[in-house]
């Protein structure tokens, strides 16, 4: 194609940024690119790294996301469970601390998030470069063309599992009126909770407007998560995890939202029936769960809650 | 007796050697290339169902599917099948890249077509006025604009990133990893997966 001849070479590390300006030639319209934008994105993102290889893992790192038993959502908890359970396969020690303000603690706005040392991460993507600039990498050994397989599953998980959680909280009245807004408003007093409440659910419906999940019906939505499911069930097949015998970070992604929609009691149990119907699925997720988690035995960590139960069926 | 069986595809003109200037259009119209499929291609310009229809649109002998991967799903039912010789794992790979791109990359085309200012002053907006009927042609290129803008900040712009420039810092470089990692997986070969 004759835009991807222009901008970059097969096989090769793209070394132009790209601020576009379209002119419409004889043959195509062909791309002018000029640096300012990217530079200054990239050099931002090389201070911090910088920063971040300066000290090795501290031992107090703290890991920051909402109320467990009251507050805490289904794809936050998802969320946040991907972000531990990364966090266990490199063999760092964190300690988890539920807080009623993390998500208006969090520096972007999304929980879970880490405090290591003097600086604070969130999100999955970020803290997996920020380990990566302390030295500690689970996909080092993925060739170009797995770690490109890799991010497009990553992807594929945060925009159909991650989204379709979100509309069956918040675009669904039914479970919006009897699990997120109440839990989501429980930890403030009225009429703060109602205000909050009502904020956030019109915020993630603007959202679902905006990329076109507002059309959908439920019956669409767990379509979507079936046909996800389907896809990485494919993927996964007969091996231990995704990438041979070596997690990833694709592994605890899936791991946590899977497990999140496991464990969790909705309104309906359609979405976890979906899930279940993926039998290499289910036993991927009890042996992360064996492996990284039972053998610490923490009580308090899966402890049964009115939200959730404690462990795979 | 051939209009019922005929499919009929609504879409954008095309223009610059593309036959449909729609993103999504072109989309359906590679598919139906790939798999044999004979499209009756009805191009909405200067008519009204430039604001009234959401292209593109699809009708096939009374019924009417809208959104490609919709599209796409229907014209596999009918048999034309572009995806029959793949493997299952890399039917699975197909949807995970399309999610890529979806994430990584269409913001970037939204940004270069429809809100950075250049660009949609001297091109967009007058293909697009040039385009639509006579009082349509004041809302269409702005309706489209808003709705790209909107799509862009409600997806991309979280706390630390509060103006524009820097949003568009982040989509350019996330677009030029995702084109990055989709020539990895592409290689030397002519198609994605093969050469058919």
């Amino acid at each position: 194609e004759k835009l991807l001849g222009d901008v970059t070479t097969r096989g090769q590390e793209l070394a132009l940024p790209l601020r576009g300006k379209l002119i419409p030639s004889r043959c195509c319209a062909s791309i002018k690119v000029d640096f300012f934008c990217a530079v200054m994105s990239l050099a931002a993102e090389a201070f911090v790294s910088q920063i971040a290889a300066a000290e090795p893992w501290p031992e107090n790192a703290t890991l920051y996301q909402p109320l467990k038993e009251d507050q805490i959502l289904l794809s936050d908890s998802a969320s946040s469970l991907a972000v531990q359970t990364f966090l266990r396969m490199c063999g760092l020690p964190v300690q988890v601390s539920c807080r009623a303000n993390a998500e208006y603690m969090s520096p972007s706005g999304k929980v879970p998030f880490i405090h290591v040392g003097n600086q604070v991460v969130s999100e999955l993507g970020p803290i997996v470069q920020f380990t990566k600039a302390k030295g500690h990498a689970l996909s080092d050994g993925l060739d170009d063309v797995q770690r490109a397989e890799m991010k497009a599953y990553m992807e594929l998980v945060n925009n159909m599992l991650l989204t379709a959680e979100l509309y069956i909280q918040w675009c669904d009245d039914y479970t919006a009126t009897e699990i997120s807004r109440p839990r989501y408003s429980s930890p403030y007093s009225w009429p703060l909770n109602h205000v909050l409440a009502y904020q956030k659910q019109w915020e993630i419906r603007r959202k679902m407007n905006a990329i076109g999940w507002s059309g959908k019906n439920l019956e669409q939505v767990y379509e979507d998560v079936s046909q996800c499911c389907q896809a990485l069930s494919q993927r996964l097949g007969t091996q231990p995890y995704f990438f041979n015998k070596q997690p990833t970070e694709l592994d605890a992604l899936v791991f946590g939202h899977l497990f999140t929609i496991l464990t969790t009691q909705l309104t309906s149990d359609e979405l976890a029936e979906k899930v279940k119907s993926y039998t290499n699925l289910l036993s991927f997720c009890h042996r992360i769960e064996q492996t990284y988690f039972k053998e610490h035995d923490r009580e308090g960590q899966f402890g049964s809650s009115r939200h959730s139960k404690s462990s795979l069926p | 007796m051939a209009e019922p069986m005929e499919l009929q595809l609504l879409c954008w003109g095309g223009d610059w050697d593309l036959p449909s200037v729609h993103t999504d259009s072109l989309v359906v119209l590679a598919y139906a290339k790939f798999a044999g499929a004979k499209l009756a291609v009805k191009p909405v310009d200067w008519t009204w169902r430039t604001i009234t229809a959401s292209v593109p649109q699809l009708y096939y002998e009374g019924s009417t599917v809208t959104e490609p991967t919709q599209i796409l799903n229907f014209l596999r039912k009918q048999s034309f099948n572009a995806d029959y010789e793949l493997t299952a794992k890399q039917g699975a790979d197909t949807m995970a890249y399309i999610a890529l791109l979806e994430e990584k990359l269409l913001p970037a085309l939204l940004h270069t077509f429809w809100v950075d200012a250049e660009n949609y002053a001297n091109l967009t907006r007058p293909w697009f006025t040039s385009h639509s009927p006579f009082p349509l042609n004041f809302f269409v290129p702005g309706r489209q604009a808003s709705l790209a803008l909107s799509r862009i900040l409600l997806t991309k712009a979280e706390s630390p990133l509060l103006n524009i420039t820097e949003v568009e810092g982040k989509i350019y470089s996330e677009a030029k990893e995702c084109l990055n990692l989709l020539s990895h997986r592409l290689g030397n070969f002519r198609f994605f997966f093969g050469d058919t």
